[in-house]
């Protein structure tokens, strides 16, 4: 598959001509004929085989694309599922493809948001129509901001509750000011950005109002939420998207229904996600029903967290306030399946960490990638190493503590509080990363999706606690995390639910480490413990042992739907990622049975790949 | 001339696959995209065909080979193995995988195993048909194969 390279902004003086188009396709052959059609069409094509490759690519080319053109059979992960993550995290329009024209899957292709389905074998006047999809939904988009101008009037620069807002509010008016020309293929694409305290008042709003009853509705929600730009329109989109999701973590959460609060999605969840799965079960927990949505993000304190010592101090103040857990709430769940709380926490925790809501260039997701960007509030961030390292504090509530380095290359290590035990605590394993060397704009800290949550680790040393949730065992992170890589000192997160034969383990490879590849390389060569997947459960030494020992910088959990891409994807090498820091040796994919522990895949790749929750 | 003789052959050939069956529309669609900058796309795209659905029909083939059949498998890999048939409008073979579906949805194991037999020589036949077909179109020079069918 071709891959372009270099980012390419849109060509709006000849549209449709250079409409940038990502394709995602198994079937190489199929890639190939796409390929020359669209080019034929002058469109600007990148060409993918897998799902999490092109989540991974949208991901990193934060407005690299301007339409999505994807098969629904592929190998890692459902067509469905990456339509989703599309369509809420980057809002981008979405064609499905396939050689079987059922209407069923037809009708769930439109249902999931797609904009058109094509049948195989499709035809050049097909595809030479799709800019009609793009234009439709930046003339959409449009329309948003003119009734948010409407609105907002003079609140554009007053502080709201919500910092993150403020921002936003700014990227938006930068938006209407843009919106002079009346083109609207070239008025820059402005999309309601679900930043994640703005999602989290929209889950709020449909926990109070209740997801299910019949009284809950665009107008309602948007009246609680009580945000003066947001339009009906805006709600009633994303709550469809919300409700798609959340039907989706049902279907799946079968360790909820048995776990009764643990719900742990398989599926490689957004740091959002993860806590969603979360709140399914714990109503009480506000943030909960955030993160089901994927925005797990939550502003609302859950969670003490206690930023490590070493923290530089700048970033203190940002971890505190980012991080802001309610220690209630996490008692509350650690009573119950604990793991459905840490995955939230830890989804909170992961989300504050790099939120991407308050930086505009971030893109619309909280659970953006990049990390640093999101660490710091203002709208222009830089990358920066950042590492979070996440313990949780056993005895009542888990504290997740975040380090958030900012320049400093060392990271710092939590040395909070190790997690003693927790009650089926999902453990989050934050590490933090080094990122000396991470350049500012290609590290990311990757953030590790498991069913705790997400935790963004940077890619650079990433060392963290495990903690085994169902062993209790946590390990601690270290201080000295910068040298090799323990298990500890992976980020991983540990696969909570014993149970369930779904361990999802932990290592939530983060894939995003373009930086650092160095620090990687060091970190990976470590990893050779591939978790035994089968055995998913507890002990303690089962758990270290899952803990790959990975130094990988980017670990996470990763769902049953990663362990399949790995799966599929083969013998992930260094080659393919280009990096060649894998020392991966352990990487056994034969043992992966469809829940088994990924291997400690390090990726170069961004941890995309693991918040990949599709 | 020779040379006519062989543009007479290839056009000869390839319009047999038309009035047979072995080919659709999408063959054609295909030669439409070949130009200046891919003058064999054809060739190129039944070359990454044979490679896909070899390797698809080997998956296939193992799961056959079990005393009972995984019909949900089975039908997926179908699926798959049929798209790529798609790909290059192999309309014979593709309505062999139609019919092996359709008795993987009835759970019929000896319809399967019918069809699966009928669908692999249909495929051989193919690939038989096409990789000559090649061979000539390379002699006569891909640029001379402009002609629409039809």
């Amino acid at each position: 598959m071709g891959m372009e390279h270099g980012f390419s902004t849109p060509r709006t003086d000849t549209f449709p001509a250079g409409l940038r188009v990502l394709v995602v396709d198994d079937d190489p052959t199929w890639l190939k004929i796409l390929e020359k059609m669209l080019k034929k069409c002058c469109y600007e094509v990148t060409t993918c085989g897998l799902a999490r490759e092109a989540l991974r690519l949208l991901r990193d080319r934060k407005d690299g694309f301007d339409i999505v053109i994807s098969d629904v059979n592929m190998p890692d992960m459902d067509g469905f599922r990456l339509l989703e993550h599309v369509g809420l995290e980057m809002d981008l329009p979405v064609i499905m493809m396939s050689v079987d024209g059922e209407t069923s899957r037809v009708m769930k292709g439109v249902q999931h948001g797609a904009c058109d389905y094509l049948l195989k074998p499709i035809r050049m006047k097909e595809l030479k129509n799709i800019w009609q999809h793009v234009l439709r939904k930046r003339m959409h988009d449009v329309r948003d901001i003119e009734c948010f101008e409407d609105r907002s009037g003079t609140d554009r620069s007053h502080d709201g509750p919500y910092g993150v807002d403020q921002s936003f509010l700014k990227k938006r008016k930068d938006v209407d000011n843009e919106k002079e020309s009346s083109d609207p293929s070239s008025s820059k694409k402005a999309r309601v950005v679900w930043a994640v305290e703005l999602h989290q008042k929209f889950v709020k709003a449909v926990n109070q109002l209740g997801i299910d009853s019949d009284k809950i509705g665009p107008k309602k929600i948007l009246d609680l939420m009580d945000v003066p730009w947001l339009t009906r329109e805006n709600v009633a989109s994303h709550l469809q998207k919300y409700r798609l999701y959340l039907s989706r973590l049902r279907e799946e959460g079968k360790l909820e229904s048995s776990k009764g609060g643990g719900m742990l999605n398989q599926d490689l969840l957004s740091p959002k996600e993860s806590s969603g799965s979360f709140s399914l079960q714990n109503s009480s927990f506000g943030q909960q029903n955030d993160i089901t949505s994927k925005y797990v993000y939550q502003g609302t304190p859950v969670l003490p967290v206690q930023t490590v010592t070493s923290d530089p101090p700048e970033n203190n103040p940002e971890t505190e306030h980012i991080i802001p857990f309610s220690i209630e709430n996490c008692a509350s769940h650690t009573s119950k399946n604990s793991q459905l709380s840490l995955n939230h926490t830890y989804g909170s925790m992961d989300m504050s960490k790099h939120p991407s809501f308050d930086s505009p260039a971030s893109g619309q997701y909280p659970w953006n990638r990049d990390v640093p960007d999101h660490l710091t509030f203002e709208p222009e961030f830089k990358l920066q190493p950042k590492m979070e390292s996440c313990t949780f504090n056993q005895p009542t509530v888990p504290v997740l503590q975040q380090h958030i380095s900012s320049d400093s290359p060392e990271q710092h290590i939590s040395s909070g509080p190790s997690i003693s035990k927790s009650n089926n605590i999902g453990l989050i394993d934050i590490k933090p990363l080094n990122v000396k060397e991470c350049d500012n704009d290609t590290r990311k800290l990757s953030l590790i999706e498991s069913p705790l949550g997400s935790f963004s680790v940077s890619n650079t040393d990433v060392y963290g606690s495990v903690f085994d949730l169902k062993n209790n065992n946590f390990s601690q992170g270290v201080d000295g995390f910068k040298e090799q890589p323990l298990f500890e000192r992976s980020l991983q997160s540990i696969p909570i639910h014993s149970e369930s034969h779904h361990l999802l383990d932990a290592q939530v490879l983060e894939p995003c480490f373009d930086a650092t590849m160095g620090i990687m390389k060091k970190q990976i060569s470590c990893q050779n413990s591939i978790i035994d997947q089968t055995n998913v459960t507890g002990s303690a030494s089962d758990l270290r042992n899952q803990v790959l020992g990975s130094e990988s910088a980017a670990s996470g959990l990763l769902s049953e739907d990663l362990m399949f891409r790995w799966l599929q994807y083969g013998d992930v090498t260094s080659k393919d990622f280009g990096m060649d820091y894998i020392g991966y040796t352990g990487c056994n994919f034969s043992d992966y049975g469809s829940e088994t522990l990924l291997p400690p895949y390090v990726s170069k790749l961004d941890p995309e790949y693991l918040l990949d929750w599709a | 001339m020779e040379r006519n003789q062989l543009h007479r052959q290839v056009a000869q050939m390839r319009q047999s696959f038309f009035d047979q069956g072995f080919l659709d529309e999408q063959f054609i669609q295909l030669e439409e995209l070949q130009d200046d900058t891919n003058p064999n796309f054809v060739e190129e795209v039944a070359t990454l065909f044979y490679r896909d659905s070899g390797r698809l029909l080997a998956n296939l083939e193992q799961a056959m080979e079990r005393s009972s059949l995984d019909f949900v498998r089975l039908d997926n890999i179908m699926q798959q193995f049929k798209g790529s048939c798609s790909s290059i409008g192999a309309k014979r073979v593709r309505n062999e995988c139609n019919q092996f579906k359709e008795y993987c949805r009835a759970g019929n194991s000896d319809g399967c195993m019918r069809t699966f037999q009928q669908l692999k020589r249909e495929y051989a036949t193919l690939k038989r048909k096409l990789e000559s077909y090649f061979q000539l179109v390379r002699q006569v020079g891909p640029r001379e194969m402009a002609t629409r069918p039809r």
